[in-house]
């Protein structure tokens, strides 16, 4: 019986395995920032879906969330967009709504509906839990184990 | 631990609204300034004296752990508003060192110094600190400049995040 004269090291398995594992985690990561900016647009939008009442009229709900509607104009103001790779943000389209800052600050008239703010105190774990979850099952798909990878 | 958990709000409103009201009751440069429970309402725009506002706090999460009941995560907006106008105190300048203050207030182990007295429900507490209450500070954010409708208004807020445990 012949032994080898040279002992050959092979890592392609081991790089095929971390490319895979690259691909889905850049996959997962797209996935996990759509999730979060759906959300959350979702939740602003219900935030800012309150009744409807005339121009010129108090609102009967004064400083409650659901904001309540006149044009309608803020409810359909709310936009998302993916800023890069890793990041996303939801936000009011100022043209559409240029008083928007104001219903969510307040003014001396008017108490503050934060609808933005209270959509992220409100979701954000749930949000945070679903990205968690997706980033691991991606991982796992591609043969990765998500604790060693990420820690968690 | 004085924070009920069914009135954890309300209860922590009260207690971070106490111990802004005691600061501004005893101590130099908070007692040029003047705190208001939740936000500011109508009547008390005459700005003789910058408002401190304490708004509704938001629970932001759960800490759960083995053998205890959770403890809650909130977020705290304060806020300050000043006039600049000829009812002005300080203008901008007053509104950012008030701003500077609370931030700095909420980020340093000082805050559990203070002794302040607060009625949670039908009991009394008398001299306790925030610590006592069973709130822990975990940071505070900001400030933020908040667009007002008079330019000689100035507002900013600063986020404080908490630990409430019951």
């Amino acid at each position: 019986m012949a032994i080898s004269s040279e002992c050959r090291v092979d890592l392609s398995g081991w790089e095929a395995k971390s490319t895979r594992i690259k691909h889905a985690l850049s996959e997962a990561l797209k996935e996990a920032i759509e999730y979060g900016m759906d959300e959350l647009s979702r939740k602003v939008t219900q935030n800012l879906g309150g009744m409807r009442h005339k121009a010129g009229t108090r609102s009967p709900y004064p400083g409650k969330i659901p904001v309540t509607m006149i044009s309608g104009n803020l409810h359909q103001a709310v936009r998302a967009r993916r800023l890069d790779f890793a990041r996303g943000v939801v936000y009011i389209d100022k043209n559409k709504a240029p008083y928007a800052v104001y219903v969510h600050y307040g003014t001396h008239k008017m108490r503050p509906r934060r609808f933005m703010s209270d959509a992220v105190a409100e979701r954000r774990e749930a949000i945070i839990n679903r990205q968690r979850y997706l980033i691991k099952l991606k991982i796992r798909k591609a043969g990765g184990n998500p604790s060693e990878i990420l820690g968690l | 631990m004085a924070i009920r958990r069914k009135y954890s709000v309300s209860d922590v409103q009260k207690v971070i609204h106490a111990l802004i009201a005691k600061l501004i009751s005893a101590t130099a440069p908070w007692s040029s300034w003047q705190a208001v429970y939740g936000y500011p309402e109508g009547e008390v725009f005459n700005f003789t004296k910058l408002l401190v506002y304490i708004d509704t706090p938001i629970k932001t999460g759960t800490i759960t752990h083995q053998g205890g009941r959770p403890a809650v995560t909130m977020e705290i907006t304060l806020g300050c508003w000043n006039s600049g106008g000829d009812e002005g105190t300080g203008g901008v300048e007053e509104c950012d060192i008030a701003a500077g203050h609370l931030l700095d207030l909420f980020g340093d182990v000082d805050v559990y110094n203070t002794q302040f007295t607060v009625t949670l429900g039908a009991t009394t507490y008398t001299n306790k600190t925030l610590y006592d209450h069973g709130i822990i500070v975990t940071g505070s954010t900001g400030p933020r400049n908040i667009p007002v409708e008079d330019p000689l208004e100035y507002r900013r807020e600063i986020t404080a995040s908490l630990i409430v445990t019951f």
